[in-house]
């Protein structure tokens, strides 16, 4: 009998833990999006005020963020260095889809830096900060819808695992 | 990937193709390429202009490689590196500064507003200029620019085009490594030492300040650097005038180039003739393009005596 409650109890705090893991995604995923976010500042600052070019803009970055978005930002960086004559939001675009399984987020998630390629390297500076101002909007609203669903779904996420546990064990017992 | 050429960092793709076929025995020799919309392909070679076609054989006006606007697009991408907000203000002055000190004239449509130049757009023409890096062509002229083992203020005359820059850059070096001189470069363009993704040899006692204009950079290397000598490319303005001055009383020793045919001409700039009559400069390395670019046609002292000619 000690056994069975002993088991039970494992299969619920594993259901638990497992709820927890699946509500956390969503904020992984917010910290992956604030971390792209921080990173976009960063090159803005590099191209305002050091006029640097934009593969290391985004080299310096990389190495001020964390997480995945540190491979993204240091692949995009080398892929513009290395590859003179494509365009930049071909490189990004060509990143995303090496290096996003590397983050938390999808790809869509992040299309938005696509978007922000298009627009680079061949305007003034002035417009390369609106273009980043944008996106970075973009991501700010993205990330507001993520963290109403993420405070919703953290709730439901621990209840439906813990509930799903006890049924098991229930069942089992 | 294929083999690295010296038009990798000034050429996009489809003129960097078409140069690529161009025969690799001459490409040292390849002085300036001019790219201008529709209009023939043509380069400076070893002193001499020539037009290329798709083969990259030399050839007519007619038959020659026509670049189209993709071609100039191409390249300016290349050049600022996706980045045309980092030469701005390189830009504004009508040129860009690439790789390793090459130097990109630029012509198009000039954008104003209240504060000046704004930009160049709709891009029409490119001179793209390869600086050369060749050891040991100043070593003549350099042991001329001394009187009783003491280093004279020294002033280089020279059309554009005829290697003053490529001398003035051998000389620095020289004196640098040779002589163990502590010098300060005032590099307006990048053209001396290049920018810092690709340098050009100054010496191991050379210190630059890249980018800075001449007059202002004359003196924050004085006040800050207190170096042994002092150097700048192409001298001439009001200001330089005034900066030559205070570096001269400050003790420091002067290395310069100017444009000029020879030194008549330099006597008749505005500004220049004051100097000449203090006798500030003790040597005047004259340059002639003639039979080959850099070759010394005049030195001469203070009191413009004859010392040396090739």
């Amino acid at each position: 009998m000690y056994m069975k409650i002993i088991g039970g109890i494992l299969i619920i705090v594993s259901a638990y833990i497992m709820g927890v893991y699946y509500a956390q995604r969503e904020k992984l995923k917010i910290d992956d999006l604030e971390e792209i976010k921080k990173g976009l500042s960063i090159v803005k600052d590099e191209i305002m005020f050091l006029s640097m070019p934009l593969g290391d803009a985004f080299s310096q970055a990389s190495e001020k963020v964390t997480g995945g978005a540190a491979l993204v930002f240091s692949r995009i960086g080398q892929g513009i260095k290395a590859n003179p004559d494509a365009a930049i939001a071909d490189v990004i675009d060509k990143t995303l889809d090496e290096s996003i399984s590397e983050t938390f987020l999808k790809k869509e998630d992040a299309v938005d830096l696509v978007s922000l390629g298009k627009t680079m390297g061949d305007m003034d500076s002035d417009h390369q900060r609106a273009g980043i101002d944008m996106t970075v909007s973009d991501i700010d609203g993205k990330i507001g819808i993520l963290k109403k669903k993420s405070e919703k779904n953290e709730k439901m996420y621990r209840s439906i695992f813990v509930l799903g546990g006890i049924l098991i064990a229930v069942v089992l017992i | 990937m294929g083999e690295k050429t010296i038009f990798d960092d000034v050429l996009g793709k489809k003129l960097r193709t078409v140069l690529a076929r161009f025969e690799r025995s001459k490409w040292e020799g390849i002085e300036e390429i001019r790219i201008r919309l529709n209009k023939p392909l043509r380069i400076k070679l070893s002193g001499r202009s020539c037009f290329i076609d798709e083969s990259g054989l030399e050839s007519s006006a007619e038959k020659a490689f026509i670049p189209d606007e993709r071609c100039i697009y191409e390249t300016i991408e290349v050049i600022t590196e996706h980045s045309l907000y980092s030469v701005e203000e390189e830009l504004k002055n009508g040129y860009i500064t690439a790789k390793n000190g090459n130097r990109i004239g630029v012509c198009g449509k000039v954008v104003w507003d209240k504060n000046g130049i704004r930009t160049i757009k709709n891009i029409s023409s490119l001179n793209i200029r390869f600086a050369h890096e060749i050891k040991g062509c100043g070593k003549k002229a350099s042991e001329y620019i001394f009187e009783k083992r003491k280093l004279c203020h020294t002033l280089i005359v020279s059309p554009p085009g005829c290697g003053k820059t490529t001398i003035l850059r051998d000389i620095i070096r020289i004196l640098s490594d040779e002589w163990g001189f502590n010098i300060g470069v005032c590099d307006v363009r990048s053209e001396l030492g290049g920018n810092r993704y690709g340098r050009l040899d100054l010496g191991k006692f050379t210190d630059v300040l890249d980018s800075c204009p001449k007059a202002l950079g004359m003196i924050m290397l004085l006040r800050s650097m207190r170096p042994d000598v002092i150097a700048a490319d192409e001298i001439g303005r009001k200001k330089d005038i005034s900066a030559i001055e205070e570096v001269i009383n400050g003790g420091i020793k002067l290395i310069c180039t100017i444009h000029g045919t020879d030194i008549e001409d330099i006597k008749q700039k505005p500004y220049f003739s004051n100097l000449l009559e203090k006798k500030i400069f003790e040597r005047f390395i004259v340059l002639s393009a003639k039979e080959k670019p850099g070759r010394i046609a005049g030195i001469y002292d203070r009191d413009l005596n004859l010392i040396y000619r090739e």
